[in-house]
């Protein structure tokens, strides 16, 4: 897109729409195509110029996806709560809308409506920098993120990478929030963060390169292509030692989300709310939005790498929609159940890591540690290792590449 | 830590960790089930005939004797009146019904521990099944035992919800009780044994019926009281 | 290369905490995660029950012998009304010693089960915390049918109890122990006691070695985690503990070292089957009869002199020491609150240089201290 801008004549609003179409794979822009050939149809007796429309249409795929966050944070909050109170035996909210499902608004208003306070000897400007670095650690990991097929903000050809890397910033927001509360326990809090976030990455980037060496791209949506056709063609089932990995991943995405069995930041009976007890009202939103939204983003990533992304493994119903000649009903029929399958793929993950947070008590930092460096990081370089031998030696089929090694594939 | 010691430990902890989640797993899917939440104030659960809550007094019966007032271990209960003429004693009291000018029970200071309805010779003060009570100001937590006020007309609304939604359950779970001991009187002339098997009575264990709580007091009426209290002799 | 400077850091987990089973302050000088010393500081919750008691006839202070430990109410009664009939050498009837031998075991349970959840809470299990009270409030509806209160019974009074146990509240309990005591505690063990992140957490964590808790006063469940069997039921029994059958439960170090907090948590576990077994029984055998003695409910004036007399409440040794001087009040009454033994052996534990700052918690949930003994 840079090359574009810096031509000698600025291209229109045509050509960029033309760019995008021919290469999908490459660096695509998806949503903004879509946007940009909008534009075009519309008419070119629009003359704006061509650096407008790209911002333009920048600002409303950031904020499409923004919005995503902010519906999903919605719905996920009464779904932990529901959750959470059916386990338990009880109702969960009810009296907000029918079975409570009004009650998240009525929470993010109360929130919004709440003074903001700074303590005193809290160093401001860290203060009010700390989430906004969260949050933005959080949202930019989206950017690569499919929501179904073809519908992606900007799949970059190294989406994964891009998501492990960024990834890493959040740890610095923590920080500062514990930091710049004046609070000894928020100290603690965030000195227990940050080394729990720092250590669990390397399973997890760990858990990336396996994939990564499998499929052959950083690509997210090429990881996803080639988890075409039936379900055993997913990554969890192309490598014994992928299925391994798997879990190894799903561990490592708790602690990184800071969630239960990995809450040690946020212990609720040891420091009240680890590194954000000095937050209330719409600071507070955005950590538990961006806290959310991370849950949401390593499922995804977690569907995305090992269990199919937006296929749901059956031919028959990923047929539909496919091939250049299908009908447009067809078509958008397609697109709408692969975005619902992915999505809905990504919510199961999610309520999985809702159900393990409401039966397993806290690890200790000690004990947090162990299980990183002693547990997860040799089994997974082993893993590695061995998923790399594996998909060597047997070519990347289906079902752990048996049938192809014996000769039972065409 | 050797290394099949290590391996064991790993396969024991995620065993442990799948059997606690196959429980929660359990709750969730028979949630409708298991669910014991009473959604108050919508439902409510039955109320014992034996709970201490709110007092109510029999004002013809009192002979302002202070016993009640003075067995409080908080002292929360506030008389003042005329006392009757000293009589005959009878039924182990001396002295006819007072002229009581305040008879209140403060509710800042009451810890509902029932100590006040046994000295009352003439049984006449009592906790009554009521508990919902509240109020915005220190001063309304006096409850006028004389006129039975509550202060709000929706707590008055409430409160007679309540009762008339307490006499269907218990009516609800005398019901219940009839029909299973029909059962259990049918499994039995099925078994072939005696019917009619007459409950073992244990004296010293009355079966009175403990009553509901008096009407409201109308100006010069009188509330009926059913026998409330076991018998203590 | 310059020496990193380190500091000790000075953290008050102040009175109000979400893990400090009451008000109740400590003071930890910590080394980075590792507690080096921890000071303790108690009274928040002193309502002067003993000052009190001297003001109040022996009728007048049951109510607040409720109210020391109230999670075991029961229990506070029974102690005290056993002190005063100790001293008036009162004979209770059979049937109101019965009927205190269930009420007390059931509040035992109920103690226990609050423990049970709480230590849980405290490490982040949330869920075994709302279960345990789902079948708390089970007993709880029960003692509301039996005397009108859910937490504060002044049921047992000195001369026997105050309501008669009808029926159908012997078919509820019934019922309860049938629902309670071969699933129910099987799920929680499943749930919590043999998670393997539970057992990291409480073993080898917090060992109370047994000369440390004997010299400090400790008893009840965390003495016999450490190894002790003392139960006051079996040891010295008052009333008619002797007649039951049931075994006392002591801690082995069947998943760390013996004292751990596991091995106490385990203890209270294992003793809610104990009490349902003695009050089966007791349900069985209950005798029928007057249930108190009139005489003494419409007042009591003890001779002069003075006496001691322990139970084994919910957290341990429940004492009354009563001094009366021949009136209608009490001259002194010296409450004897278990958790206040127990309490002060947790300076020693935290001290030893392996505890952390998360085991601080641990330990306080083991030892299941409740603060309206502590500072009555």
């Amino acid at each position: 897109m840079s090359g574009l801008l810096l031509a000698q004549t600025p291209p229109t609003v045509g050509e960029l729409a033309n760019q995008w179409n021919t290469n999908p794979h490459q660096g695509g822009l998806y949503l903004e195509s879509a946007l940009y050939q909008l534009v075009d149809a519309m008419g070119s007796s629009l003359t704006l110029p061509p650096w407008l429309v790209v911002a333009a249409t920048l600002l409303v795929v950031c904020l499409l996806v923004f919005g995503f966050i902010n519906v999903f944070g919605l719905f996920v909050v009464w779904l932990e709560r529901k959750a959470s109170a059916h386990i338990q035996c009880r109702y969960g909210p009810m009296e907000v809308g029918p079975h409570g499902v009004l009650q998240t608004i009525a929470d993010g208003i109360k929130l919004t409506s709440k003074e903001d306070i700074v303590p005193r000897l809290a160093d401001r400007p860290l203060f009010v920098l700390a989430p906004i670095i969260v949050f933005a650690g959080v949202l930019v990991r989206f950017v690569p993120l499919p929501f179904g097929q073809e519908l992606v903000a900007s799949d970059m050809d190294l989406g994964l990478f891009f998501v492990a890397a960024v990834g890493s910033v959040e740890v610095i927001g923590v920080i500062l929030a514990g930091w710049s509360s004046n609070n000894k326990w928020s100290l603690f809090a965030t000195m227990r963060t940050a080394t729990q976030m720092v250590s669990y990455e390397i399973p997890l980037g760990l858990a990336f390169v396996s994939v990564i060496v499998c499929a052959g791209t950083f690509s997210l949506q090429e990881i996803i292509a080639q988890q075409e056709g039936w379900f055993w063609n997913w990554f969890i089932l192309k490598n014994p030692f992928l299925l391994l990995m798997a879990p190894i991943y799903l561990v490592a995405s708790l602690a990184e989300c800071k969630r239960a069995p990995f809450d040690l930041p946020e212990a609720e009976s040891e420091l009240v709310s680890g590194f954000h007890t000095e937050y209330s009202g719409m600071r507070f939103a955005i950590f538990f939005l961006a806290e959310y939204a991370a849950m949401y983003l390593v499922s995804a990533i977690a569907v995305v790498l090992f269990f199919g992304g937006w296929w749901t493994g059956i031919p028959l119903i990923d047929g539909i929609g496919m091939g250049a000649d299908a009908s447009a009903g067809a078509a958008v029929t397609g697109f709408v159940i692969k975005a619902a399958v992915m999505v809905s793929k990504a919510v199961f993950l999610v309520f999985v890591q809702i159900w393990v947070r409401w039966t397993l008590p806290r690890v200790r930092l000690d004990q947090m540690m162990f299980i990183c460096w002693k547990v997860l990081t040799p089994i997974a370089l082993v893993c590695l290792v061995g998923a790399t031998l594996w998909h060597l030696a047997s070519g990347g089929g289906g079902l752990f590449g048996i049938p192809a090694l014996l000769g039972l594939d065409g | 830590m050797t290394f099949g010691q290590y391996f064991t430990d790993i396969f024991r902890v995620s065993r442990s960790i799948a059997i606690g989640m196959s429980i929660t797993l359990k709750y969730l899917l028979t949630f409708k089930k298991n669910v014991v939440t009473v959604q108050y104030p919508r439902e409510r659960d039955l109320i014992p005939p034996r709970h201490r809550g709110i007092h109510y007094l029999e004002t013809e019966k009192c002979v302002m004797c202070w016993k009640c007032s003075d067995i409080c271990p908080v002292d929360c209960i506030y008389i003042e009146g005329t006392r009757g003429a000293d009589g005959p004693l009878q039924d182990g009291y001396r002295g006819q019904k007072a002229t009581l000018s305040k008879f209140t029970v403060d509710y800042t200071v009451c810890i509902f521990c029932g100590l006040c309805e046994e000295p009352c010779p003439p049984k006449c003060i009592w906790l009554g099944p009521e508990f919902d009570f509240n109020a915005t100001d220190r001063t309304m937590m006096e409850k006028n035992l004389l006129t039975d006020e509550l202060y709000t007309q929706e707590d008055e609304k409430f409160v007679e919800w309540a009762r008339v939604e307490n006499e269907r359950l218990v009516a609800e779970k005398k019901r219940l009780a009839a029909e299973e001991k029909a059962k259990a009187a049918e499994a039995k002339a099925a078994a072939g044994e005696a019917t009619a098997v007459a409950e073992k009575e244990k004296p010293g264990a009355p079966k009175k019926e403990k009553g509901g709580l008096p009407k409201k007091k109308e100006k010069g009426g009188l509330p009926t009281k059913k026998a409330k209290g076991d018998t203590k002799e | 290369m310059p020496e990193v400077k380190t500091e000790e850091m000075l953290l008050n987990m102040g009175p109000q905490h979400p893990s400090t089973h009451g008000v109740f302050r400590v003071v930890i000088r910590t080394d980075g995660e590792m507690v080096l010393e921890s000071e303790s500081h108690i009274g928040y919750l002193h309502r002067c029950f003993e000052k009190v008691a001297e003001n109040n006839n022996y009728l007048q202070v049951v109510p607040y012998t409720d109210r020391m430990d109230y999670l075991c109410a029961m229990a506070n009664n029974l102690g005290y009304a056993q002190t005063v009939e100790k001293l008036m050498k009162l004979q209770v009837p059979e049937r109101a010693e019965y009927i205190r031998v269930i009420v007390t075991e059931l509040n035992r349970i109920a103690s226990h089960l609050m423990a049970f959840g709480t230590y849980g809470m405290d490490l982040g299990a949330m869920t075994p915390f709302l279960y345990a009270f789902r079948d708390r409030e089970m007993l709880l509806k029960i003692f509301e049918k039996l005397c009108g209160q859910r937490l504060n019974y002044s049921y047992i009074r000195v001369g026997g109890v105050t309501f008669d146990m009808t029926d159908e509240i012997l078919a509820d309990i019934e019922r309860f122990c049938e629902y309670f005591e071969p699933d129910i505690l099987k799920e929680y063990n499943d749930l919590l006691s043999y998670n393997g992140i539970f057992i990291s957490r409480a073993a080898n964590v917090g060992v109370l070695p047994v000369d440390l808790a004997i010299s400090y006063g400790v008893t009840g469940p965390s003495l016999r985690g450490s190894g002790v069997a003392r139960d006051l039921r079996k040891d010295e029994p008052s009333s008619i503990y002797d007649r039951f059958d049931f075994d006392v439960m002591v801690g082995s170090g069947e998943m760390g070292t013996v004292g751990d907090c596991w091995d106490r948590y385990m203890v209270r576990v294992r003793e809610m089957t104990e009490s349902v077994k003695i009050v089966r029984q007791a349900i069985r055998d209950i005798p029928s009869g007057p249930f108190c003695d009139k005489k003494a409910f419409r007042g009591v004036k003890p001779p002069k002199g003075e006496v001691y007399h322990k139970i084994e409440g919910a957290r341990g040794e429940v004492g009354f020491y009563l001094v009366s001087d021949g009136t209608v009040k009490p001259y002194r009454v010296k409450a004897r609150g278990p958790s206040f033994c127990n309490i002060s052996v947790l300076d020693a534990l935290t001290s030893k240089g392996d505890c952390m700052v998360a085991d601080m918690v641990a330990i306080i949930g083991s030892l299941d201290i409740v603060m309206g003994e502590v500072d009555r």
